[in-house]
């Protein structure tokens, strides 16, 4: 059985991100600026405002399948014996990585900065917040990677962006509305373009929201399954013109 | 098409697709489950009655939160369950706000509490939950209308105090606001199992 997992797609991926200078100062902006301000305020506003893992991953996934459909790079790459199965996997992994290591990094020196300066700190909500920011932007990965299957070039972030922003309509006007289906139905799609997580919510309340994590699981799941699909339905032309 | 040593280039994998599928399913169960099963929290936050809490902001020359609540709107429930059952943001809001609970009934008994519809019409509150951060020196506020998730409305409070000081002034949205100072707010309100408050003080 093949490897669902293709080590050097994953690190080809985190080399073409790193190398790309609009992505590296946009992620570094995205890291060091909310971190100056935990410091300009000496940790005041806590770790509030690190709260990048939905950034990180707009960011270094923009294009993570589409920008390489738009560039021709699957007949070369699939001239070669992979399976269009472990390239998604793969590309979706080396992203979410990333994503991951970037928002835990981020909080970690956020809480190192709220230390030196004596601000108020619980080391198990920031190990909370961190696990939040990392599972949220590994999910909403994931849901990049189902867009970027069947969208050229960046057409991905402004689909999954615009999906929120309607999702979040319908809801509004559910609760507008007072139509609680209505507002339901816009909840979970907003869930669905927006897979946050969040330990409080899952495991802090009376009872443990199964719910939450099982949805949170699902969208991942759900959108890998069918970018797979959409991957494996997509013709290549190798006529040159 | 090139095919690997095991098989399709385009092979589905399985596991995948059934943890998918199981996963969707278990989804839904679960969220129906949730939805007629909800599993509330206690409520952290110490809402106090609009005179009480109008009284207190004055005292302290602090900013009024108010929560509009619906107790038939999931979604109060939800922002409840969320954030205002969280002992740190109940802190947080604490230290920040003078909170109050303003809960309408129209719904649920036909009816509301006197000053109920004059608070909402002030604020210009159409939808539930809705919280609106006050500031009883300026007559300033900012609102957030309905809810999206705890991360959203624990930045909207963060954020809020300092946008309350440019936010619109309160003779812009509804009729009362021009008619007098902070004070007719005072009005009565009963939350829910609370005693009645005192009859309210004419202006």
């Amino acid at each position: 059985m093949n490897a669902p997992f293709n080590p050097t797609l994953v690190t080809s991926v985190l080399r073409q991100r790193a190398t790309s200078p609009a992505r590296v100062i946009l992620c570094l902006a995205g890291w060091s600026l909310p971190l100056a301000v935990v410091a300009l305020t000496k940790g005041g506003v806590g770790l509030q405002p690190l709260a990048m893992g939905t950034g990180f991953a707009y960011l270094l996934g923009a294009g993570i399948i589409g920008g390489e459909a738009s560039a021709g790079v699957f007949q070369l790459l699939f001239a070669r014996p992979v399976t269009r199965a472990s390239y998604v996997l793969s590309r979706w992994l080396g992203v979410a990585l990333a994503a991951a290591a970037l928002t835990v990094t981020q909080v970690l020196v956020g809480a190192l900065i709220m230390t030196a300066f004596h601000a108020p700190l619980d080391w198990s909500d920031a190990a909370k917040h961190m696990l939040d920011q990392a599972l949220t932007a590994i999910g909403v990965t994931s849901v990049i990677v189902l867009f970027s299957s069947v969208l050229p070039g960046v057409g991905d972030v402004f689909a999954v962006f615009f999906g929120a922003l309607g999702s979040s309509l319908v809801m509004g006007a559910g609760q507008l509305l007072q139509k609680p289906w209505l507002a339901r139905a816009g909840t979970e799609l907003n869930h669905f373009f927006g897979p946050e997580f969040s330990w409080r919510t899952a495991f802090e309340g009376s009872a443990p929201s199964w719910f939450h994590v099982v949805s949170w699981l699902s969208t991942i799941t759900l959108c890998l399954a069918l970018a797979i699909v959409a991957m494996n339905r997509r013709e290549i032309s190798y006529a040159s013109d | 098409m090139p095919a690997t040593e095991h098989g399709s280039t385009r092979a589905l994998p399985l596991a995948l697709v059934i943890a998918a599928a199981v996963l969707l399913v278990v989804r839904v169960v679960l969220g129906v489950w949730e939805e007629r099963h909800p599993a509330d929290r206690a409520d952290a936050v110490n809402w106090r009655l609009p005179d009480a809490g109008e009284s207190e902001a004055k005292q302290k020359s602090s900013l009024l939160l108010y929560f509009f609540s619906s107790p038939s709107e999931p979604q109060c429930r939800a922002i409840t369950n969320d954030v205002f059952a969280d002992e740190r943001i109940a802190h947080t809001i604490e230290q920040q706000y003078v909170p109050v609970k303003v809960v309408d009934l129209r719904k649920d008994a036909g009816r509301n509490f006197e000053g109920v519809d004059a608070l909402e019409q002030r604020f210009g509150v159409r939808t539930f939950p809705t919280l609106v951060a006050f500031d009883p020196r300026s007559g300033h506020f900012e609102r957030l209308e309905g809810y999206r998730n705890a991360t959203a409305t624990t930045r909207w409070l963060a954020t809020a105090p300092a946008q309350t000081m440019g936010g619109l002034p309160r003779r812009m949205i509804g009729g009362l606001i021009g008619a007098g100072d902070s004070s007719a707010v005072d009005s009565v309100i009963r939350l829910e199992d609370e005693p009645a408050p005192p009859a309210p003080r004419k202006q």
